[in-house]
């Protein structure tokens, strides 16, 4: 992650905003400096971090992109993996070296009468004593302090790619001042809040009606269920306490996982420190604001589109089936999402009205373990939709109590659903 | 289906499942997303009311232990004063106690007694380091066991039911597992208004806190001296209206500086010794200087900024190709100082000269701090150096099993090394401060004997005027202290 001071210089702002100066992944310069550094890194596998440091040092001179260089090296050194296997113990080594050697008086670089002995005279007997060369000695004494850890291997970006995740790497740098953010998405439910959970974030969520009164003012396409979702996100102490950046880490790290979505919008309340000594130059937040335009690449792995075999044929086979004219609905995959507090509830399908719009939601019960059905059920309950159609496998075991509290309707079935059935149950649910 | 009412902690705040928001609940909480919640400071003043209405507690994770003192000392009469009156504070509050009072030894008293998980929380490494070497010595159990101290902070990450942590690492620590201790300590209490730090106590459930300072704020909670780390995040938010009594309790003991005795503090005598810089560096370093002056004088910055030209040069670095070609030139100049072969000659005759004492070596960086620790084999203290070690390091330095160590400015806040007699100053920066905590380290509770402080520095060079603008901040520094 990048620090502040490899953030400040990249940023600008004015009139309440604030954004950050991305770098050109078509600029020759920065291209090159990519390119050169990508290829330092590669050239210092194998040898030691304070050497990389001092080659870095070396080749930033007396220029005045230092921050960029910096921040392309700091992006290439997060990816990096540092080791060091002395054949001793270095903390055992020194506790027996400087013990020996205090025993010693002060060692010294030139001996008179009273200091006769010197520092390799000590080296020397310790590796006779331990049957190591004075060199291995040498070389174990401190190998556990960074620089003398060993570069082992660079992550493997080209110079073009190394630009754009140093571009994400700055805009989550921002948002390590955040204090809230305020995300728009029209897809990609499923991902965006399974990265909510694992961030451990907390959300409020709406849908995004017309374009018009809302805040955001960016829901696009059909009003209503359709438009998409405004989502607010904090952590827990957020309520009580005035604008805090605790979450701000969080956010940083959900960021990739709100570029996976096609339909997207984000902004967010930056609260920049003012640097060690200075005066604050702001007063109160600042906005930033992102959408798809900005340019980000997310290195996060977008899932599938269905999560079970179950779910894939059953579209397939519902696709097959019902074509053209047949066809009097729609269906979509996970397009609705149903607030359950503060978790939510994400159905398998939707299924809407070609003509009149009417719609039900369908959730598929598979073969899970005991608890996950428990869970399940309990979201089910709360959810209390009667649109909402529950498939249920036979040998799912559950009981009808289980089922009791559900509102909408219960399907059971054997080995796949029968469409029909599935079908009659929309048409009774659909609202 | 069974759905028991439960209270149970999450994030740094209470929550109440299965209770709807018709329920009649504390005015602590407030309806959040679909829940009763509440920041968990409120604990205490709910459980009654939790026990009233069958609502399960699954909040309290802590521990109960089994403790002993191992610490021989005898409390002096105002640390006994100052424990019973935070004992009857139902174990809240802060006490207020001069620098060098024991305040420590109080804390450990206070865990002790109260037997129960606890987290101390330290404003820098360097005091938690200190706190660390405490604990480990001062408590036991009960059987005699050796008690294991847990360590949080950024290089080390080892929780235990007694676990030390820093002001920037606690916040994160308490939100995760804030409620598996029942006691907090707040050293340098003063520092927890900032409004990224009060939060650490605002999410913390624990019943009993016990706040330390030599400096209780007066009256404006805001107005704190800056700590050595960068600011804290938010801290130039609006104040938040809690107060240090809110969040700890009350101040239950003060002692105040005139009525303790200076007596402990030992007398001692500067020397400042100046050495060359050879051939070769001299003819680098005025390369260098030359390129850094250049810039300055030719831009008339001290004429035109005054103090302030400091900080207009480092600005015009970044944007501006001769500014920033002195910039890395004053880099580099530095960095020969620093280095300079000379003071690791003096070094070694002082060495020779004060083979019988114990002496403890300063550096400016810690390059030159492990330089000297190869030179002469002699353990080295920096940043990097972990709990274990470092506590090992000043153990063995205090029995005499090591004559001298090295470190790297980390010592910096009243860090006790008391054997310390000869203090060798090679470089540092002219915070005033650390110059002080330098002089003040090597003399505490000296007895009668007379501590040395050397200074080298470098003739010639940007060194002299580091030191000299030390030296002039102590002075003043004493003046003010003379004036209260």
């Amino acid at each position: 992650m990048l620090t502040a001071d490899l953030i400040r210089p990249r940023l600008g702002w004015g009139r309440g905003k604030v954004w950050t100066r991305p770098l050109g992944v078509r600029d020759e310069r920065t291209l090159k400096m990519a390119a050169d550094l990508t290829a330092l890194y590669r050239d210092h596998v194998g040898r030691k971090r304070g050497e990389l440091e001092e080659a870095l040092s070396d080749y930033e001179g007396e220029s005045l992109d230092y921050p960029v260089i910096r921040g392309l090296a700091k992006t290439l050194s997060d990816g990096c993996c540092f080791a060091s296997q002395p054949p001793l113990e270095p903390g055992a080594l020194r506790e027996h070296l400087f013990l020996r050697a205090a025993e010693r008086g002060p060692l010294v670089a030139h001996p008179d009468l009273l200091h006769r002995t010197t520092r390799d005279q000590v080296i020397a007997e310790a590796a006779a004593e331990l049957d190591l060369t004075t060199q291995t000695i040498e070389e174990s004494l401190y190998a556990d302090l960074n620089e003398e850890q060993v570069l082992q291997e660079t992550p493997q970006l080209s110079p073009r790619e190394l630009i754009e995740r140093y571009n994400l790497e700055l805009a989550r740098g921002l948002l390590y001042w955040a204090s809230e953010m305020r995300i728009f998405v029209g897809d990609g439910y499923k991902d965006v809040f399974k990265f909510i959970k694992l961030f451990k974030l907390m959300h409020t969520i709406r849908e995004a009606r017309d374009a018009g009164g809302e805040p955001f003012g960016f829901a696009q396409g059909r009003p209503g269920r359709m438009g998409g979702y405004e989502i607010t996100l904090d952590g827990p102490i957020s309520p009580f306490v005035q604008a805090t950046i605790r979450y701000g880490r969080q956010m940083a790290k959900f960021l990739p996982a709100l570029l996976l979505c096609r339909n997207w919008k984000m902004e967010a309340d930056i609260h920049i420190p003012s640097p060690p000594g200075m005066r604050d130059a702001q007063k109160g937040p600042l906005l930033y604001r992102l959408d798809p335009r900005s340019g980000l690449r997310s290195h996060y792995q977008a899932s599938g589109p269905f999560d079970s075999k179950l779910e894939e044929d059953f579209a397939a086979e519902f696709e097959a089936k019902y074509r053209r004219a047949k066809r009097q609905w729609e269906l979509r995959r996970e397009d609705e999402i149903i607030p359950l507090g503060d978790t939510v509830m994400i159905p398998d399908f939707s299924f809407t009205h070609i003509k009149d719009g009417r719609r039900a939601l369908l959730e598929i019960v598979g073969f899970w373990h005991p608890n996950y059905l428990k869970r399940k059920f309990e979201k089910l309950r709360q959810a209390g939709r009667k649109d909402l159609i529950v498939l249920i496998y036979e040998g799912v075991k559950c009981s009808q109590e289980d089922l009791a509290e559900v509102s909408g309707e219960a399907l059971f079935f054997k080995n796949k659903p029968v469409l029909k059935r599935v079908l009659e149950a929309v048409e009774r649910c659909a609202v | 289906m069974n759905q028991d009412k439960q209270c149970r902690f999450h994030g740094g705040t209470l929550v109440l499942e299965e209770l709807d928001r018709a329920a009649s609940v504390p005015r602590c909480f407030q309806w959040v997303k679909g829940k009763w919640r509440c920041p968990a400071l409120h604990y205490p003043e709910i459980q009654p009311w939790l026990r009233e209405q069958d609502i399960a507690d699954t909040v309290p994770r802590w521990k109960r232990l089994k403790l002993a003192s191992a610490d021989d000392r005898q409390p002096h009469d105002y640390q006994q004063e100052a424990l019973r009156a935070w004992f009857e504070a139902r174990g809240r509050g802060s006490i207020v106690l001069p620098t060098g009072a024991g305040k420590t030894f109080v804390a450990l008293q206070a865990i002790t007694h109260l037997g129960r998980s606890s987290l101390v929380v330290a404003p820098t490494i360097d005091l938690l380091h200190q706190w660390y070497t405490r604990l480990m010595d001062g408590l036991q159990e009960e059987t005699g066991q050796k008690l294991e101290v847990g360590v949080w902070y950024g290089l080390e990450k080892e929780l235990r039911p007694i676990t030390v942590t820093t002001y920037h690492s606690a916040g994160d620590l308490v939100a995760e597992v804030g409620n598996t201790f029942k006691l907090l300590v707040f050293d340098e209490v003063h520092h927890l208004p900032a409004p990224a730090w009060r939060e650490i106590a605002l999410m913390s459930p624990a019943p009993h806190r016990l706040g330390l300072t030599a400096t209780y704020p007066e009256t404006n909670p805001n107005d704190q001296t800056p700590m050595s780390q960068q600011p804290a995040p938010g801290w130039d938010l609006a104040p938040h209206q809690r107060s240090l009594e809110e969040l700890i309790g009350p101040v239950v003991y003060v002692k105040n500086i005139d009525e303790l005795t200076g007596r402990q503090l030992a007398e001692y005598r500067t020397e400042r010794i100046r050495v060359d810089l050879t051939l070769k560096e001299r003819a680098a370093y005025d390369a260098e200087h030359a390129v850094y002056a250049a810039y300055y004088r030719e831009h008339k910055l001290r004429e035109s900024y005054g103090p302030g030209w400091w900080g207009e040069y480092t600005r015009r670095s970044a944007y501006d190709a001769e500014a920033r070609r002195a910039k890395v030139a004053e880099r580099r100049l530095k960095r020969i100082v620093a280095n300079a072969q000379g003071k690791l000659e003096k070094l070694e005759s002082l060495l020779k000269e004060h083979a019988r004492q114990r002496v403890l070596i300063f550096t400016a960086h810690n390059d030159l701090a492990y330089r000297i620790s190869r030179r002469h084999l002699i353990p080295a203290i920096t940043h990097q150096t972990r709990a274990a070690e470092r506590k090992a390091i000043l153990e063995g330095f205090r029995s005499g099993s090591y004559q001298a160590i090295v470190t790297s400015r980390v010592l910096n806040e009243g860090v006790d090394v008391p054997e310390a007699k000869v203090a060798l100053v090679l470089g540092g920066t002219a915070s005033a401060r650390e110059y002080i905590q330098r002089l003040g380290r090597i003399l505490r509770k000296q007895g009668n004997k007379t501590a040395l402080l050397y200074e080298i520095i470098v003739r010639g060079t940007i060194e002299e005027g580091i030191s000299y603008r030390r030296r002039r901040k102590v002075e003043y520094k004493v003046r003010e202290d003379a004036d209260c």
